[in-house]
């Protein structure tokens, strides 16, 4: 007889509707303990961005081995839990293309590095990334370009930040509700972390929580190195996102949430951070103009 | 005659990081350097990556060393503008509004966040 303990998920909401799952990962993260040997994922037919890369994190990161069961076709295309790691041949560029004709793309792990060599390896990796999203959705040129915005402040954010080696990204477009999500998190020290190990001339002493990180965050109160007020890019995303695409902005660090421009006390405390966008692409409007977003 | 030294981005066709202009620029130039900045085939640059660029560039002119940009299309020069025109501008207070809120109890929550 087993004495494992083993985690198995609840899918019992709708996981298209943003709510649901976040209600997932809440009850996710608060029923996990260090005791938890394995997760089957046996009822987890399909899984969209956000849950992928939790579970994907949940796993590859923990410090002690955590053993899987009961993928699905789905989650084994998606290359759940591990993720596409590129290396320095072009291999990943074949296996990204071969996503073209799916409503989807594998879980990326992206390298935080900074050398020459990963740095452009990542910018190439999210560039190719987006071609396919591009192809998929068939988004015009001002959508692409937004969202391209989007995609280089969010991923900034965790190399300039997180002070973890990866990063996650994950895509799900979904066909019939006309919407896709794209999802992007590190399991790093989060927004107050880098309040807290700022060593510069700024006081950011006062920045005691989650929440407050979250709040000064978008209030512009960056640790860059650079003289401007300009923050995290996460107030511009925010309102690219919201007002000129009419999607949602969802950012989780810690136990602060916010949701486009409200936030709350999430109740369950995730290590790094979990952006996720949501953007309808049922109708385009040819007059939005992203840049009238930029700061 | 000064030495041209030239930076391109051949391989990518959008700049993204901070951190891909500065390893770019991370080598060394004499002050009697001329930098061409080229940026054939890159059809996107961020706000973050054309803030770091000027900045880059900016640097190098206070040692002598004088850049052009070459190859530039019409979107990279509009956040150029963007940029230049934004540095030390207050900035809009309606794009950093938080709406904290609090609520009784958990059920009350879940249905907060069950409208998403």
């Amino acid at each position: 007889m087993s004495n494992h303990k083993i985690y198995v998920p609840n899918t019992n909401w709708d996981l298209i509707k943003i709510g649901p799952q976040l209600l997932h990962l809440q009850k996710s993260i608060k029923a996990w303990s260090p005791d938890i040997e394995k997760i089957n994922f046996k009822g987890l037919k399909f899984s969209p961005p956000l849950l992928a890369v939790y579970y994907a994190s949940l796993i590859q990161e923990s410090t002690i081995k955590i053993n899987f069961e009961g993928l699905s076709g789905y989650l084994e295309t998606l290359k759940f839990p591990y993720g596409l790691l590129p290396d320095d041949t072009n291999n990943w560029k074949n296996t990204l293309n071969a996503f073209s004709s799916k409503t989807y793309l594998p879980i990326i792990k992206f390298s935080n590095k900074t050398t020459k060599e990963e740095t452009i390896l990542r910018e190439m990796l999210l560039s190719h990334a987006l071609k396919i999203i591009g192809s998929i959705t068939q988004i015009p040129s001002n959508y692409y370009s937004a969202i391209n915005y989007l995609l280089s402040e969010l991923t900034d954010n965790i190399v300039e930040h997180s002070r973890h080696d990866f990063g996650y990204f994950s895509f799900q477009y979904y066909r019939e509700n006309g919407l896709m999500d794209i999802c992007i998190a590190d399991k790093g020290i989060g927004l107050l972390g880098s309040y807290q190990k700022y060593e510069g001339e700024r006081d950011f002493s006062q920045i005691s929580n989650h929440l407050l990180a979250v709040d000064s965050a978008i209030k512009g109160n960056s640790t860059k190195p650079i003289p401007e007020k300009r923050g995290y890019g996460i107030a511009t995303s925010r309102r690219m996102l919201i007002e000129g695409l009419g999607g949602h902005f969802v950012y989780l660090t810690g136990n602060a949430l916010l949701i486009n421009e409200e936030m709350s006390n999430f109740g369950e405390y995730f290590q790094g951070t979990i952006a996720l966008i949501r953007i309808p692409v049922k109708s385009f409007s040819k007059d939005f103009n992203w840049y009238k977003f930029v700061e | 005659m000064n030495n041209v030294a030239t930076i391109s981005f051949q391989w990518l066709d959008s700049l993204k990081g901070r951190n891909t202009i500065k390893s770019a620029f991370n080598q060394p130039f004499s002050s009697e350097d001329r930098l061409l900045v080229d940026f054939a085939g890159v059809k996107f640059i961020s706000r973050a990556a054309a803030h770091e660029l000027l900045s880059q560039v900016d640097k190098l002119a206070k040692k002598g060393v004088e850049s052009s940009f070459i190859n530039l299309n019409e979107e990279l020069d509009k956040m150029f503008d963007l940029v230049e025109n934004s540095i030390g501008k207050e900035k809009q207070a309606s794009f950093r509004f938080v709406k904290w809120l609090e609520f009784e109890n958990e059920s009350k929550y879940q249905k907060y966040l069950l409208q998403f």
